[in-house]
């Protein structure tokens, strides 16, 4: 557990530089292919298949990790009309237990039993990847 | 039409969805078929046999169909649906897709809402007759309607 936390920690702020530079993880993976809106990339540097979707919102990092926090106890204070919002009591519901999360830089990191959901802040949306593990 | 059953059967639908595992191929495959049916166009059969193999399409799939079925549950969307006063005419049927489009952008439970019989039929999926009329069934028609539809998807395209 401590091996995975620490390679998470390590990606998150990969993440936050590459990100500064322009740079994404994402334009190193050999191919992608697209189911509706969902954007799925594969054989990418540290993950096999990483599945990413796009959601509008307004809200801040700050704000949504203490929503967060805040609808780990009770899912009911989330707004279903936001898109980000619905997003995360949709992924509370279905995940039950999170084992991990925090925050770095402009993302959200969400750690679960097979898997690892992370919120990326964009200009005026926010991008979903989920990576599973083996 | 009542705007509680409608939106009990939308509940059961998503609550379907939720409760199915990705860890297994035939619950990814149930994914699949729950995305066909609620999609703008139907999924191809390369995509439908792409989801069964993959627990992150699947898992990412199940959280967007959920997520659209609660953000249309939320909006205004469905008692406007259930009080269009002519709910055959094409002005008021395309007036209200727009405002679902608004809602949910790709997910709208067309083929399923237009879907009398298994049969594909893209040029109805806007009657707001058949929205109506679908999810204002009962839940064993409502679950029948989900029934019919995976069995003749599976048929025609599942490992083919």
């Amino acid at each position: 557990m401590k091996l995975i936390l620490t390679l998470i920690v390590t990606f998150i702020s990969m993440t936050s530089i590459t990100k500064a530079s322009g740079f994404s993880d994402l334009d190193l993976c050999k191919s992608n292919d697209t189911i509706l809106t969902s954007k799925f990339f594969n054989d990418c540097p540290g993950a096999k298949e990483i599945g990413t979707q796009i959601h509008q919102s307004n809200l801040s990092v700050d704000d949504f990790f203490h929503l967060l926090v805040k609808a780990t106890k009770d899912v009911s204070i989330l707004d279903d009309k936001d898109d980000l919002q619905a997003n995360l009591h949709t992924l509370l519901l279905v995940e039950k237990k999170f084992k991990y999360y925090t925050t770095s830089g402009d993302s959200v990191v969400i750690i679960v039993e097979d898997g690892m959901y992370m919120y990326e802040k964009l200009d005026t949306s926010w991008r979903l990847k989920v990576i599973l593990f083996d | 039409m009542s705007i509680p059953l409608v939106k009990n059967n939308l509940a059961v639908l998503r609550k379907r969805i939720e409760n199915t595992s990705t860890s297994s191929e035939l619950g990814r495959l149930e994914i699949a078929i729950a995305l066909d049916m609620l999609s703008k166009n139907s999924i191809s059969r390369a995509e439908l046999n792409l989801i069964t193999k993959s627990r992150v399409k699947a898992k990412l799939l199940k959280l967007h169909l959920s997520t659209d079925i609660r953000k249309l549950m939320a909006s205004e969307a469905i008692p406007k649906i259930l009080a269009t006063v002519d709910p055959t005419s094409k002005s008021a049927g395309q007036a209200l897709s727009a405002e679902i489009l608004s809602v949910i952008p790709h997910f709208v439970a067309s083929q399923m809402f237009a879907a009398r019989s298994v049969q594909l039929n893209i040029e109805t999926m806007w009657d707001i007759q058949s929205i109506a009329d679908n999810f204002s069934k009962s839940p064993q028609q409502f679950n029948r309607l989900f029934a019919d539809w995976r069995s003749w998807r599976i048929e025609a395209d599942y490992g083919r």
